[in-house]
């Protein structure tokens, strides 16, 4: 559960929740919505599958998102967006949440 | 949850909830007598199921694993239902002139559902089922959280109409949108 709220606390994160809300999108076209690095977005893709929130398939060079959340880490969401509740915001992935090497 | 899962687990949870059930029937039947039926047709049930079980074991371990699961939660709400039941005939408590053992059984109706319910998104396999899956899963949690606290609070009659309305309520919900999602894409 602590990689769940530490998954939510990060603003960014929510923001690609949110957008996969509408539906499946590829890392490319999440990627068009943040001024972010490859790297930095992909390490926050790596906390969101560990945290069980997303689920990642392979599309033939893309890497196809889509929510995976419950109930409960939905209402987490709600919450987290709502109450604006969040964690120390970074530019650089850390040293947990290393660039998996995703393609785009 | 690992440790809950790992005592279900466990080979010796049927067992110990089979005993407890044999336990609590048989003081149950000692102190109302006239209601021998209340856990002989549960045990027998459990029984049954104990059979099934041993016989898919030597079928299949994955299918006995899960009838191992299934039975050992299944014995552990019915000693729930039960040790209720026996603290209603106990007096152990000021309100029971209530129908505790009831009480008790509607809410574990009702932390099941919410357990299945929550769950329910994650069981997507297309973005076509997310949006019906998400909806199921909040209907039936405002659903099961409903039924819950008008069993905990309601008088028993009036529970009992607050559960029902509820949970047929979100299922027409779900089915409702399931055809009327349905009937866009036709169009």
């Amino acid at each position: 559960m602590s990689s769940v709220f530490k998954a939510l606390a990060d603003p960014t994160r929510r923001r690609i929740l949110q957008l996969l809300r509408a539906g499946p999108l590829s890392a490319g076209e999440l990627a068009a919505h943040f001024d972010l690095a490859k790297p930095t977005l992909s390490a926050h893709f790596a906390v969101l599958r560990e945290a069980d929130l997303v689920h990642s398939r392979r599309d033939g060079k893309q890497l196809i998102y889509h929510l995976h959340l419950s109930v409960l880490e939905d209402a987490l969401l709600g919450f987290a967006q709502l109450f604006g509740i969040e964690g120390p915001v970074r530019t650089q992935p850390t040293e947990s949440s290393k660039p998996t090497g995703d393609q785009t | 949850m690992t440790t809950i899962t790992a005592l279900v687990a466990s080979p010796l949870s049927l067992r110990l909830t089979a005993s407890a059930l044999l336990l609590l029937g048989l003081t149950l039947t000692a102190l109302r007598p006239e209601q021998p039926l209340l856990w002989l047709t549960t045990a027998i049930s459990l029984f049954v199921g104990v059979i099934v079980w041993r016989y898919a074991r030597s079928q299949s371990a994955q299918a006995a694993a899960r009838l191992h699961h299934a039975l050992t939660l299944a014995g552990v709400i019915l000693c729930l239902a039960l040790g209720a039941a026996l603290v209603d005939e106990l007096r152990l408590l000021p309100m029971s002139g209530e129908d505790i053992s009831q009480r008790t059984q509607a809410l574990i109706q009702a932390l099941i559902l919410l357990a299945y319910a929550n769950v329910m998104p994650k069981m997507a396999s297309s973005a076509r089922w997310q949006g019906q899956l998400r909806f199921a899963g909040w209907t039936l949690v405002i659903a099961a959280l409903v039924h819950a606290i008008g069993w905990l609070f309601a008088p028993v009659e009036l529970a009992r109409n607050i559960g029902i309305a509820a949970i047929v309520g979100a299922l027409l919900l779900i089915f409702g949108r399931y055809l009327m999602t349905r009937r866009s894409e036709e169009n």
